[in-house]
């Protein structure tokens, strides 16, 4: 065995190499070599030991120090809730949580546990407002905790609720349950009810994290759970609201807000729901009527805010089923009546990316992230459009310094190694996204993202262990595929590639479904299959389809109906795009190519997997 | 493992003590305390060999964890001190298939056959202070607790197998290991050889314990809080430290716990 066992609780790592042991203690500043005796219970009662494969001496310091704090911070907010501690105790703990909290971890580290529980009856931060502290981040804890205790109780309802014999083997449940809990996802399903999320994202966001994967039946299990919130919301709320009458008597103002509040918040779910439904079975005008009722309902109620929320959330909704019109219709009304809020601007900007209408995307996101310099989303927003202009240097600078202001954010992070392999700078690109799938090992965007560099690589063996698996229940899980699809053709099995691109016909996001749908059009067209290959492609609307669609045209000899096709391009300021369009229009009709037919089915794929 | 004779149901005394009983232990024991003892004496140590004796009679068994395991044992009567195996066959705790492991679990099979699990482990200290290495924080166990089921062992366990009887079959030699109250005369007889007869009565400590190098402490069965005399702690360096230690003093307060917290 080799590496570090680290334990936060214990104060103390453990580097192993070979038969050789070394301690490092949060009381000594050197490594101190023990022997195999002492081994087994430096870790005493302590239930956090990890084992780090891969740490050395010099980072098993640096990973001590960090379980530490985590477990430090946890110990302080449960001494700041504990009635039976003194003032100047929980003034004390109040006093070094505060100092913690700057490190991100740590917030996360406890909110993931307390999260997890409703806290009980006699934690004194029932009874206190978080006003009332005396320090801003436990104070913003405080507030965070309280404010989901009717959605964690749902939440912990609902998983108690689930069978023991559902989760396979005996003390499969309690097993699963830790893993939950450390990885934060009670935390995800508190914070999607609160938030008014549909259960369909918190379930996608649950299914495609891979540490669950290794659970018996995990999939049901978590179908199950996050399906069954919505059903005891009711109930659970009610017994909330109950216990909070009987604990907080003397607050009745309070009380009742929070009943109208919830009612609304349930009222508002339902209506957007139905709004969802109207545009899976694509009855747009009875869509159409019902945004504009929630819209006016909530306005007139006084919160155009939370009306603007909902559009936002609606506009997603509709740019995940392809209709990105309405993306656009409903964030700019959004941002009509809730200026004040990044997040509306940012969903308008990403709607003006997603038509392809690059520099008004690129003016909002720039005025986004001016406005609020501390905004993640609108500066990697637009780290992305100046990408996808094809500005690598600008996008790679924006990008690079957004890392920089926040190392935590995988997206900026993801982008960064995503431009650098734009650049063809591609072990950059690779070493990037190996710190990335390193520091988030759960985050399959990047574990895709590093596959893509080893396609381009032409490593298709390791590309392929990174996106082996056929799951297709989230988004990036459907990419991942697409991704699988590509090397399988690449490595020259194109029957198992073309099954592969076939199943994409079940996706349920518009983008990424057009890229399968791409894709096989691509491989039909490279059969001179054209005919079919244009069936295929004739109602697709994406940008990479239209490109496809050029080249069938061009090699039916309809110049004309393809350059009808490359007028619709013509505002589209897409680099990748433009580039291989021109180069399509520039072997049209008769004259020497310049670019061979197997070049473009090449550069189509690639663009395929890269879109 | 069996604790009362199977005819009567008379208690048997527990496992650890009776096999420190044992008379071949007992006489090995014995042997080795008169060779040290006749050592001391021709090395004209011979009265520091008894003032040492003398001090380590009132020795004390130390168990030492982190402040914020200290706070969890503390926290309620309900919780125990849990035994490496139970922690590793619970839930919650990593359990490496390291070489370690298996060296551990195979040398407790050896020296403790059959009831190693229930085995907890402590340091023998004369000021009351642990091994360092194992947390900051030393919790002196009340003798009346402890000193019918307990017995000590020459040194780690673990690190005498390797050194003295690395064989695995080969079965564990006899006169290492001592009932309580018998503790004295193992522990002299080990440190025998370390008293100089320029030791003073301060330096006694640091014998007994020499950094990882101690008498250890084999406690049958369970403890809780209510097991806990006193609790040395250093002096804490930061806030975070702080707050805990005056979380542990709340807690001995509120539940009259009646132990003593000292700082040094």
């Amino acid at each position: 065995m080799t590496g570090a066992i680290v334990s936060g609780q214990a104060g103390v790592a453990v580097f192993v190499k070979g038969s050789q042991a070394w301690c490092v203690s949060r009381q000594t500043a050197q490594p101190q070599l023990i022997s195999q005796g002492l081994f087994p219970h430096l870790f005493g009662d302590a239930e956090d030991a990890r084992h780090f494969p891969e740490a050395t001496i010099d980072s098993a310091r640096e990973l001590l120090e960090e379980a530490c704090r985590k477990e430090r911070g946890l110990q302080l907010a449960l001494i700041s809730m504990d009635s039976a501690c003194s003032d100047t105790t929980r003034d004390l703990s109040e006093d070094a949580l505060e100092d913690l909290l700057d490190y991100s971890y740590v917030g996360e580290f406890i909110s993931n546990r307390l999260f997890s529980r409703p806290l009980p009856n006699s934690s004194l931060w029932l009874n206190w407002h978080s006003s009332g502290l005396n320090y801003s981040k436990v104070a913003a804890l405080h507030k965070s905790v309280m404010d989901s205790q009717q959605w964690i109780l749902q939440g912990r309802a609902a998983w108690d609720a689930i069978p023991v014999q559902d989760f396979g083997e005996e003390g499969g449940k309690p097993e699963f349950e830790s893993v939950l809990i450390e990885t934060g996802a009670f935390r995800t399903i508190a914070v999607a009810m609160a938030s008014g999320a549909k259960q369909g994202s918190a379930q996608l966001q649950l299914l495609a994290d891979q540490r669950y994967k290794r659970f018996p039946n995990f999939r049901h299990v978590l179908m199950q759970w996050a399906r069954v919130i919505p059903k005891a919301t009711q109930a659970g709320v009610q017994r909330v609201l109950v216990e909070d009458d009987r604990r907080k008597s003397d607050r009745p103002r309070a009380k009742s807000k929070k009943t109208t509040g919830h009612e609304t918040f349930q009222n508002v779910n339902v209506q957007k729901s139905a709004i969802q439904r109207q545009l899976q079975l694509g009855n747009l005008a009875q869509a159409e009527k019902y945004v504009d009722e929630l819209v006016k309902g909530q306005v007139t109620s006084g919160r155009p805010d939370l009306a603007a929320k909902s559009l936002c959330d609606l506009a997603k909704d509709a740019k995940d089923l392809g209709y990105g019109d309405y993306q656009l219709t409903w964030s700019a009304k959004a941002r009509e009546l809730s200026p004040g809020d990044p997040f509306v601007h940012n969903q308008f900007a990403d709607a003006l990316l997603g038509i392809g209408d690059l520099p008004k995307a690129l003016a909002v996101y720039k005025s986004t992230a001016s406005d609020f310099p501390q905004n993640e989303v609108a500066r990697t927003g637009k780290a992305e459009v100046l990408k996808a202009l094809g500005r690598f240097p600008d996008a790679l600078a924006a990008y690079e310094s957004t890392v920089r202001d926040f190392p935590q954010n995988v997206v900026a992070r993801s982008g960064k190694a995503e431009v650098l392999k734009a650049l063809g700078r591609l072990p950059e690109a690779l070493a990037a996204y190996e710190s990335t799938v390193r520091d988030f090992p759960q985050n399959a965007v990047a574990r895709n993202g590093k596959a893509s560099v080893f396609v381009r690589m032409g490593r298709y063996q390791e590309a392929e262990a990174l996106v082996a698996t056929e799951q297709t229940q989230t988004r990036v899980e459907w990419i991942a595929l697409h991704i699988l699809a590509t090397i399988k053709l690449k490595l020259g099995k194109h029957g198992e590639a073309e099954k592969l691109f076939a199943k994409g016909a079940g996706c349920l996001w518009a983008d990424v479904k057009s890229r399968f749908i791409a894709a096989q059009a691509v491989l039909l067209m490279d059969r001179k299959q054209l005919s079919e290959a244009d069936a295929l492609i004739r109602s697709e609307r994406s940008l990479e389809s239209k490109v496809v669609q050029i080249d069938i045209y061009r090699r039916m000899n309809r110049i004309s109906d393809a350059r009808k096709v490359l007028l619709e391009l013509s505002d589209c300021k897409v680099a990748s795009i433009i580039e291989i369009s021109r180069d399509l229009e520039r072997n049209m009709g008769p004259g020497p190519k310049t670019i061979s037919n197997e070049k473009f089915v090449e550069r189509e794929i690639e663009m395929l997997m890269a879109a | 493992m069996r604790q009362t004779v199977p005819d009567c149901f008379h208690f048997c005394g527990f496992p650890n003590v009776r096999k420190a009983n044992d008379p071949e232990e007992v006489n090995a024991l014995d042997l080795q305390y008169s060779e040290a003892k006749k050592s001391a004496t021709a090395g004209n140590r011979g009265a520091l060999f008894d003032a040492y004796e003398a001090f380590l009679g009132a020795s004390v068994a130390v168990v030492c964890r982190s402040l914020d395991l200290t706070k969890a044992l503390l926290s309620s009567e309900n919780v125990v001190y849990a035994t490496y195996y139970q922690e590793t066959e619970g839930a919650g705790r990593l359990s490496e298939d390291s070489l370690f492991d298996s060296t551990r679990a195979a040398t407790d099979a050896r020296v403790f056959p059959r009831y190693y699990k229930d085995i907890r482990f402590g340091a023998l200290s004369l000021d009351g202070k642990g091994v360092p290495t194992y947390g900051a924080c030393s919790m002196v166990l009340k003798s009346s607790a402890i000193s019918l089921r307990t017995t000590v062992f020459w040194e780690n366990t673990v690190d005498f197998c390797n050194r003295i009887c690395p064989i695995q079959k080969e079965p564990v030699p006899p006169g290492y290991r001592a009932f309580w109250s018998t503790r004295a005369r193992l522990a002299a007889a080990k440190g025998q050889p370390m008293l100089d007869r320029q030791s003073t009565v301060q330096e006694f400590a640091g014998i007994l314990i020499d950094r990882d190098v101690f008498v250890e402490v084999n406690i049958y069965g369970p403890f809780n809080r209510n097991s806990v005399e006193r609790i040395l702690v250093a002096k804490p360096t930061d806030k975070a430290d702080r707050a805990v230690l005056s979380a542990i003093r709340d807690v001995i307060k509120k539940d009259a716990l009646g132990i003593a917290v000292e700082e040094y």
